[in-house]
């Protein structure tokens, strides 16, 4: 038996979930982040760059991050001499929100700082994609097109209207396209930081493992495998190992946990 | 011979190694002669390593005869592996009549090379000129005073493999902590010459860990020592630092040693015999080694040290960084020392330190310092207290656990110009990273944080998203064809097909059929894709049955109605409908 409202209860039951995930979201914010920004920001120009740090470690785990607090985070690591923290409050800072000139040449200052290559701040290459897919909601894009074609079409199984079904084919080869690209994209391997200089990269997830060789600072690395305090990783030579949670830091992460 | 040649091949020492190429010169003892005089002429092959291959030629002399001779000396030196040779043919000119006498060039081959030596002249005139010189010492000389076997021999004594020769091993300590040093000789104890020494195999020290001795190019120097009674020279070949790494009896095994004793010269013929090779090894070490005393802390250091800290400056700006120095210094295993201490200063960010070692190995032990840099960055204004560092080592002046602590010391920060913010590289060692050309923060003042609207949608969810996509879509454009194959089929047993009904219908609309002919087809072609209905509504009937049955009653009304009307445009119009039932649920 077919429904006699057809499939617009199922869109407006959606659309009611995407709105109350928001909704929720914005309730679960900290309260006057701005404020404690200001505070920050104080704490900074006091000289408590610690005391800065904590705070927007805060914010962040609060859901409250910006490109602005990641770039001030990166303002305090450079300040206490922690390039590759810094680096990695950029590339953050980079992924959380529009296109900034002014971070993308920070990165750039930084990664010529610490010798690094291009190629070192980007190993994996989807990288980009992902960025651009998540700066403009491609992905929310190709929801809205997916469903809008199945809207179409079952419109058009209802209607003698002739440009209902090629509507809803234009709709819906986009939208499988980015789904699948956004797929793809977010399927591929995370990645970390190097945020310690001559971070140890280890033969084993153990306290008492070998050393193998020592990453570079601000080296980003993809991230095979992780493993309590460890992530397995490979650096830009090739060569694998595990390296502590406290000496590379996920990109993926708002905020790292605080061992320092 | 064989001995020097084998000295050469095996490579003993890094002299022989580098395989300088050895000096070949001759030498006349005088370049005015007298007619009675007799004078030397001596033959010197000297350098790291002697490769003579047969024997030296006799050099074609002028005026000149040959009185006595060659005698043959050769010496060398053995140090930590530092080799020197030299090897000396002497022959006892003299002159047969006043005038010039000349001495031609005298050949060798040394190694792959022929070398020969300058030519020499001699002025000789009547009477004598030259004095008689006392001979140069040379204690591997085997015509040396002191020898016994000159005294108890003579021009007639025997050959020289009836002296005495051994090598010894003697530790400077044989009880000691792990740890502490302990300096081993070896020595060559001889009555004879000895024209080369070579370890057999190279000395194993189980237990201990070997510290290299400097090498020195100074000649042995020859004690004489007493041994049962009886003379001996006595020199040092080889030197050993060695520390023990656990406690109990450690052994130090024999070492053997391979000698190479040069023969007298042929009675007949006057020029030197061969070498013959012995062999000799030490007597085993035995080492008592204590274990260290446990102690919390302990680093494992033994020696005479002092531990020291300092700052580079006493004030600094936040974010820049001073040093400060752990040094330890003194005598002692300094090597052994792994970790500084560990420093922590609330509010000062400390960076792992780096190590420097200045240490050189003597035969007293290590000595030297060994420093922990730690690099300090305060992070907050006011002052830092650096706490007092303990350093614990076994002291060998009082052979306790000794525990030394340095003086607390205060590191003042103050907030400078713009509040931070470089780091200099050349404290930390690492990469400077200025925030602005100015060292000026340049920090943000509004967060700006931008709740999501619109959810991030997670992998899974684009997964979903691709597949209900998909599914849906399928269905969609699916469902009505599975269920035109069904209906296919019925129609199969009604003998219509959908396509088949529309390609009627299309025959219809064109006109060419009677009314009555065009409203039966059209009634087939629904019954046949729909089934029998009857045409009067009911009760419940769905949106399709209500039209269906509305083109039924409409196509019996045209077949019905009386031929004077025009029904066409009527026709036309049902036809339409049907149609579009039929694309619609057919």
């Amino acid at each position: 038996m077919r429904s006699p409202h057809g499939p617009w209860p199922v869109i407006l039951c959606l659309t009611t979930v995407v709105l109350t995930m928001a909704a929720g979201s914005s309730l679960a914010a900290t309260p006057n982040p701005e404020q404690r920004f200001r505070e920050a920001t104080a704490l900074m120009r006091g000289g408590d760059i610690p005391g800065a740090l904590r705070i927007y470690r805060e914010l962040a785990s609060a859901g409250d991050a910006s490109v602005n607090l990641y770039w001030n985070w990166a303002q305090a690591a450079a300040a206490r001499g922690q390039a590759g923290e810094a680096v990695w409050a950029l590339l953050r800072g980079r992924d959380t929100g529009a296109a900034d000139a002014a971070m993308e040449r920070e990165i750039e200052r930084l990664r010529e700082a610490l010798h690094l290559d291009a190629a070192e701040l980007d190993p994996v290459p989807t990288a980009r994609l992902g960025r651009l897919i998540r700066r403009w909601h491609l992905a929310s894009v190709a929801m809205l097109l997916v469903l809008a074609s199945l809207g179409f079409h079952t419109a058009a199984r209802r209607s003698s209207l002739a440009w209902l079904k090629p509507a809803a084919w234009v709709m819906v080869v986009p939208g499988v396209g980015i789904a699948l690209v956004g797929l793809a994209v977010t399927a591929s391997r995370p990645t970390a930081v190097v945020t310690t200089r001559d971070a140890r990269l280890l033969d084993a997830a153990a306290p008492g493992a070998s050393v193998v060789a020592t990453l570079r600072e601000g080296e980003v690395v993809p991230v095979l495998d992780a493993a309590g305090e460890f992530l397995r990783i490979q650096d830009s030579s090739g060569a694998r190992g595990w390296v502590r949670t406290t000496e590379a830091w996920r990109l993926d992460q708002v905020a790292p946990p605080d061992h320092r | 011979m064989l001995i020097l040649a084998a000295l050469a091949l095996l490579g003993v020492g890094a002299g022989v190694a580098r395989a300088e190429e050895p000096e070949f010169r001759a030498e006349v003892e005088a370049r005015k002669v007298g007619l009675d005089d007799t004078f030397a002429l001596t033959i010197t092959i000297e350098g790291r390593s002697i490769d003579l291959k047969g024997e030296i030629s006799t050099p074609e002399l002028q005026n000149l005869q040959i009185v006595g001779g060659p005698s043959l000396s050769t010496r060398v030196s053995f140090v930590n592996g530092a080799i020197s040779q030299s090897r000396q043919y002497t022959f006892i000119l003299q002159p047969s009549a006043v005038g010039t006498a000349s001495i031609g060039p005298v050949r060798a081959t040394l190694g792959e090379r022929e070398r020969s030596t300058e030519p020499i002249s001699v002025d000789v005139v009547a009477g004598t000129v030259v004095q008689a010189r006392p001979r140069p010492v040379d204690p591997f000389d085997r015509s040396d005073a002191d020898n016994p076997f000159d005294a108890l021999f003579g021009q007639q004594r025997g050959p020289v493999q009836r002296a005495k020769v051994l090598v010894t091993a003697e530790a400077s300590r044989t009880h000691v902590f792990v740890g502490e040093s302990v300096l081993v000789t070896y020595y060559l104890v001889t009555q004879a010459a000895i024209a080369g020494i070579e370890l057999e195999d190279a000395p194993k020290y189980p237990g201990f860990w070997v510290e290299e001795l400097p090498r020195t190019d100074e000649q042995p120097r020859g004690e004489r020592v007493a041994r049962d009674g009886e003379p001996f020279q006595r020199f040092a070949v080889l030197q050993k630092l060695l520390y023990p790494t656990k406690a109990g009896v450690l052994e130090i095994p024999a070492a053997r040693f391979r000698l190479g004793v040069p023969q007298r010269p042929s009675f007949f013929d006057g020029f030197p015999g061969g070498t013959t090779t012995i062999s000799r090894a030490t007597e085993p070490l035995r080492i008592t080694v204590d274990p260290l005393p446990a102690a919390e802390g302990m680093s494992g250091a033994v020696g005479r040290l002092q531990a020291t800290a300092a700052l580079d400056r006493d004030s600094v700006q936040v974010g820049e960084a001073a040093t400060l120095r752990f040094r330890v210094a003194g005598t002692g295993n300094l090597k052994w020392i792994e970790h500084g201490p560990e420093v922590s200063i609330p509010g000062v960010r400390v960076y792992p330190p780096q190590v420097k070692t200045d240490v050189k190995a003597g035969p007293a032990g290590m000595s030297g310092s060994r420093t922990w840099e730690y690099v300090l960055i305060p992070e907050t204004v006011g002052i830092h207290h650096v706490p007092a560092l303990t350093f614990s080592h076994l002291d060998l002046g009082s052979r306790r656990l000794t525990r030394t602590t340095t003086e607390p010391l205060e590191l003042r920060a103050t907030a400078g110009a713009g509040s931070t913010t470089t780091v200099s590289s050349a404290a930390t060692g690492q990469l400077s990273t200025p925030t602005a050309p100015g060292g000026e923060l340049r920090l943000r003042a509004e967060l700006e944080a931008r709740h999501q609207v619109i959810p991030r949608v997670t992998a899974t969810g684009l997964s979903i998203l691709a597949l209900v996509a998909a599914l849906g879509h399928l269905l969609l454009w699916g469902w009505p064809r599975l269920s035109s194959a069904g209906e296919v089929h019925a129609s199969t047993v009604h003998g219509r097909s959908t396509r088949q009904a529309l390609s009627d219908l299309r025959l219809v609309a064109r006109g060419d059929l009677s009314k009555e002919s065009a409203a039966v087809l059209v009634e087939q072609c629904i019954a046949d894709l729909f089934g029998p209905l009857d045409e009067r509504p009911a009760e419940g009937d769905s949106e399709r049955e209500l039209a269906l049955k509305s083109i039924l009653r409409d196509a019996r009304f045209i077949r019905y109605a009386p031929q004077l009307g025009d029904y066409s445009e009527k026709l036309g119009e049902v036809v339409d409908r049907a149609a579009t039932a039929i694309r619609r649920w057919a």
